[in-house]
């Protein structure tokens, strides 16, 4: 029993680190309540290809490429009309597709912003809720 | 006749089967764009395509052999059979194989000008680096700057043009909104900035004056040089193929000939009118016309050295005219007819004219250096490619 006392302290003290983190996150989400997570993904069709990213919160030199990596990246973003940069080459012959989902629900549909130029730019819209 | 006129129906179906493919416009792309984006990739050399396809190629020959030959990539032939959308870059990528070997098939007039002899032919490119679809052009340095330069100053002249409409009273932000939107659909399938709204253009100016230095008209054409560069350079790298093809005569009912061929392509100069070193290595097995030899006991081989020149180019620097010279010698290493020469020397010209980006016109003229004589044949080449499905799934 006294073992089992000895053991719990330690735990306490932890824990109260921990509820320390979730305060400082809290503070992080209620300066930015109004963000919303965006998945942006390439669909890139017949062959080797990139594509860079600019826009609201999206990291300088953000790409998807057909190299490695994920073929999608994540961003928080602010409600309202929104509106994103592109630049890239698609696949010679080819095609890259563009699409940007929060959740489930389709922002910007791939089929909207096809891209089969050599080398292309263009902006991409969609509203976020 | 009769027989011409079936292969003429057989071409004539294959051509506008791939064709109707070919030209369907999707959605998102109507015939006219197809021919600016297709204008915007600097095409292969004639000899390239000719060497190994690329998806599907037909071809016409005339003269005293001539005939018709269609000739497809493995990969190209899947497609034809599958459902799926065999096109996804991460597919499509992984099947190199698959599109580095060509099928053909072919009806070649016989010595009595009847189309007779039935030619199978399977070939392999053992290097091909000359593939643009397996580079990611934006890995080089000069396309991946500019294309940087491109998204960031596009992206922070077009923020500042949004956040201005954004400003205005609600019914004047909807209204310059869908301009906006109607401009942008525009632009992303013509990239002509004329296409973009004027006061967003000249935001873009300024900022891109700021930033780099440069003006609108560069930071919008850089990307496309660079590229256009890239390509042409990677048209001079290696091709090296293997091809066998056996051949059957269908009015005596069996294997008549049977070709081994190797050949390099390998390019040098100047990238926009590059030369290619184009060599052969050829053997002919032949059964024996006089009815000796029941097998293919006659051998023939033959080494080709020859040198191709794109002498003109269009303004998107796709080859416009080539013209390429050749000697060519043969021996006859096995079967030899009484009194024939086992050697043979002769002096090959081609001059190929792209008629379209898909069609090429070879004319082939070949003069006999041992016993001058001179014939010649012309060609029709039509490069065909399968866009069933160009949208995103």
């Amino acid at each position: 029993m006294a073992e089992h006392t000895k053991k719990a302290a330690p735990k306490k003290a932890k824990r109260s680190k921990a509820s320390k983190k979730p305060k400082a996150e809290n503070m992080f989400l209620a300066e930015g309540e109004s963000l919303r997570q965006v998945t942006i993904r390439a669909i890139f069709k017949k062959g080797a290809g990139g594509v860079f990213f600019f826009g609201e919160n999206i990291p300088q030199n953000q790409k998807i490429t057909t190299d490695s990596g994920p073929d999608s990246f994540t961003v928080g973003q602010a409600t309202g009309n929104q509106m994103v940069s592109v630049s890239g080459s698609a696949p010679a012959g080819g095609s890259i597709s563009i699409e940007v989902k929060k959740g489930n629900k389709v922002l910007s549909a791939a089929s909207d912003n096809v891209f089969t130029q050599p080398t292309f730019s263009g902006f991409i819209f969609y509203t976020l809720d | 006749m009769k027989k011409i006129s079936t292969l003429f129906i057989i071409g004539l179906f294959v051509s506008i089967t791939g064709q109707s493919q070919t030209d369907a416009p999707s959605a998102h792309e109507d015939a006219s764009l197809r021919a600016e984006r297709i204008a915007q990739t600097p095409t292969k050399s004639g000899l390239s395509y000719e060497t190994l396809t690329q998806f599907y190629q037909a071809t016409f020959t005339s003269g005293k052999n001539g005939g018709f030959k269609f000739k497809s990539s493995l990969f190209g032939i899947q497609k034809l059979f599958s459902s799926k959308d065999l096109d996804l870059s991460q597919y499509y990528l992984a099947k190199k194989g698959a599109r580095d070997f060509e099928i053909s098939l072919g009806v070649d007039k016989n010595k009595d000008n009847d189309v007779d002899n039935l030619r199978a032919g399977l070939k392999y490119a053992l290097v091909n680096n000359r593939s643009k679809s397996d580079v990611n052009f934006t890995n080089f340095d000069e396309i991946k700057t500019s294309l940087q330069n491109l998204g960031s100053v596009f992206n922070e002249g077009g923020q500042i043009y949004f956040r201005l409409i954004n400003a205005l009273n609600d019914a004047e932000r909807q209204l310059r909104l869908k301009a906006f939107r109607e401009a942008n659909e525009k632009f992303k399938k013509s990239q002509k900035r004329a296409d973009l709204p004027n006061e967003l253009v000249s935001l873009i100016d300024s900022v891109s004056n700021l930033r780099l230095s440069m003006s609108v008209q560069d930071l919008f054409d850089a990307p496309q040089k660079a590229y256009d560069i890239a390509a042409k350079k990677l048209d001079q790298k290696g091709l090296l193929t293997f091809e066998v093809s056996p051949g059957y005569s269908w009015s005596k009912k069996r294997w008549d000939s049977t070709s081994l061929v190797g050949q390099y392509l390998k390019g040098f100069g100047n990238y926009e009118r590059p030369w290619n070193f184009d060599s052969q290595v050829k053997n002919h097995f032949q059964r024996d016309t006089l009815g000796k030899a029941n097998n293919l006991a006659r051998s023939l081989s033959v080494v080709q050295i020859g040198l191709n020149k794109v002498l003109a180019i269009d303004d998107k620097k796709n080859p416009v005219i080539e013209f390429e010279m050749a000697l060519e010698a043969g021996y006859v290493l096995r079967g030899a007819y009484n009194g024939e020469d086992r050697n043979r020397l002769s002096f090959n010209t081609i001059l190929r004219v792209h008629i379209t980006k898909e069609i090429i016109v070879p004319l082939a003229l070949k003069y006999d250096l041992k016993n001058p004589n001179l014939f010649g044949f012309l060609q029709f080449n039509w490069n065909l490619e399968n866009k069933r499905n160009n949208d995103s799934k």
